[in-house]
């Protein structure tokens, strides 16, 4: 079964890397500490947001996987291990 | 015990012929946790302030002096502590009242706990920084102002996407009050908020507006951030909590609906009582009082159909501390909107303004009701949301509850006190027409009180420590309930 929500994980995740971009983009330009500060939490928070997603995305493999495995493991044994 | 144990409201009991719906616990288990966290910073931030006003020589360096650290301490308290107890507490409602799971899967409410908290992270760095729009609660910068927005844009399309996707046909009242809140403090929000910043690339701007305009925009919004934010979202955790507590259905459903349209309808007309005796003109200062005055009649009704909940369940106090919160907070509550159209009147006003009898009454509502309302429901919530069989402690909740009614006493006793004292001082005349004292001589006078504030806000943060050891001591050992008592409704 695939995952209903990686779609919408990946549209986040894509907002996530355009909220990076900003950061840097603010860090580099910022005139003041606090934009500095805010550009850098905000390319902190971007890329630990993606992690946070990839990580997501591949434990839902996972159990999608391990589902798999059980439901055939159950099939063999109802049919005595005969395909 | 289970959800299955408590009698809900009679619409939540019906049976729901399209099979279980597996709730979104995950993200009111975060938002818990974030509160509780917020609480302790929102209250150590205020003892360290007290502590500064007491002894002006701890205003240690720039970064921690009273101006900067002030609006950490309040925002750290309304909209950290505060706001993630609202945002936790809605999904769980929403979710429970409409028996369906939250709408954006768990993609959108993730990311509002996340930005929520980003923005909370950045408003505090910023004003340590010095990067603030100097307006009472609305102190964030611009680029922050942009960001919350996107936020609660996010929460409120969750909210409203949740109530649609509803199996159950009636929309529970608590449901209003938190739909009530998050559009009025999105509609607050954005007008209060229209600023120019000076360059794209730096923290400072300007408002849009200018002199007694901007003035009284700052307290439409400042007030209803009391009346909708703090109040209105509240009253959405009362009107679910204490039913559920209590095990009893509320007193009068009639009355909440009354009460919900009669005070959104009064409260947002409140605010220019912000500005007596300024240069707003008499006729908007006027209205601002009047609608204060009729604020008094739908307050009071929610305050006793809250109390009257307890019909026939007043025994459970005795045994349930945790309800003891929730039935003190409608106590406070009743009290500080008795006390707040008191200070609305203009004559009232003219003693009160300026004095830290202002400081006692905000503490007895942040405090007393919106602190002890969280506590109750936050205590009947943790046991739910880890799916263990009780809480650690009941005794350890007890002493919660007195130290932080004592810490809460302690600190409104002593501003009432201290805050007429000033009132009195400021304006005594000798009998040639000079001023009786000189404002150094009220600083000194209420030096006494600002110590017994100081022990006040001491206890009530060792009640807070309290609480979060229970609650850490029952997500880490508490007994899982079997998974065949689970609620069949219940997962996430």
């Amino acid at each position: 079964m695939t995952d209903p929500e990686s779609g919408a994980r990946a549209a986040m995740g894509l907002v996530m890397v355009v909220l990076s971009i900003l950061g840097v983009v603010l860090i580099k330009n910022a005139v003041d500490l606090p934009m500095s500060v805010f550009g850098t939490t905000l390319f902190i928070f971007g890329g630990c947001y993606l992690i946070g997603l990839l990580r997501q995305h591949y434990d839902a493999i996972d159990r999608a996987g391990a589902r798999s495995r059980q439901a055939n493991a159950a099939a063999a044994k109802m049919t005595g291990g005969r395909k | 015990m289970t959800d299955l144990a408590i009698s809900a409201p009679a619409f939540e009991s019906r049976e729901v012929a399209t099979g279980p719906v597996i709730y979104n616990d995950a993200i009111v288990r975060k938002f818990i946790v974030a509160s509780l966290f917020w609480g302790i910073a929102a209250f150590l931030a205020g003892i360290w302030l007290a502590a500064e006003l007491t002894y002006p020589a701890l205003n240690l360096g720039e970064y921690i002096n009273f101006g900067r650290l002030r609006p950490l301490h309040t925002s750290a308290g309304i909209f950290a502590f505060g706001g993630n107890a609202l945002l936790g507490t809605s999904f769980w409602v929403v979710q429970r009242t409409g028996r369906a799971r939250l709408f954006g899967g768990t993609v959108l409410p993730d990311f509002v706990f996340w930005g929520y908290n980003f923005f909370i992270v950045n408003a505090a760095l910023g004003y340590l920084l010095g990067a603030t729009q100097g307006r009472e609660y609305a102190e964030p910068e611009w680029y922050l102002d942009i960001w919350l927005t996107i936020v609660w844009v996010t929460y409120l399309v969750i909210f409203v996407g949740t109530l649609m996707r509803r199996r159950e046909p009636h929309i529970y009242v608590a449901n209003w009050f938190y739909l009530a809140f998050i559009i009025t403090v999105a509609m607050l929000h954005l007008c209060n908020n229209v600023a120019i910043p000076v360059s794209f690339f730096g923290a400072k701007s300007y408002s849009y507006f200018a002199g007694v305009q901007d003035a009284l925009l700052e307290w439409w919004y400042g007030h209803n951030a009391v009346g909708f934010f703090l109040t209105a979202g509240f009253l959405g955790m009362m009107y679910y909590f204490i039913p559920k507590a209590a095990e009893r259905p509320i007193y009068s459903y009639r009355l909440s609906i009354i009460h919900f349209w009669a005070l959104i309808f009064l409260y947002i007309w409140a605010g220019p009582h912000h500005l007596h005796w300024t240069a707003l003109p008499d006729w908007a200062q006027t209205l601002g009082m009047v609608f204060s005055i009729m604020l008094w009649m739908p307050s009071w009704g929610g305050m006793i159909n809250g109390l009257m909940t307890l019909s026939g369940a007043w025994d459970k106090l005795r045994t349930d501390p945790g309800l003891r919160f929730s039935v003190t907070a409608v106590g406070f509550y009743g009290m500080s909107t008795f006390e707040g159209p008191v200070m609305s009147i203009r004559q009232v006003n003219a003693l009160s303004h300026y004095t830290d009898w202002t400081i006692g009454h905000v503490h007895s509502g942040v405090l007393g009701w919106v602190a002890f309302i969280v506590y109750g429901s936050v205590y009947w919530l943790v046991p739910r949301l880890w799916k263990v069989k009780e809480l650690y402690s009941q005794r350890l909740v007890a002493w919660h509850y007195w130290i932080a009614t004592l810490g809460i006493v302690f600190y409104i006793t002593s501003m009432w006190v201290a805050g007429i004292m000033e009132g009195l001082m400021w304006r005594a005349f000798d009998r040639l027409g000079f001023l009786q004292y000189s404002f150094i001589e009220s600083v000194v006078a209420v030096h006494p009180f600002y110590v017994i504030r100081l022990l006040g806000g001491v206890l009530f943060l060792t009640g807070a420590l309290i609480m979060v050891f229970n609650v850490w001591k029952t997500i880490r050992d508490g007994e899982p309930v079997p998974a065949n008592l689970r609620p069949a409704v219940v997962g996430g």
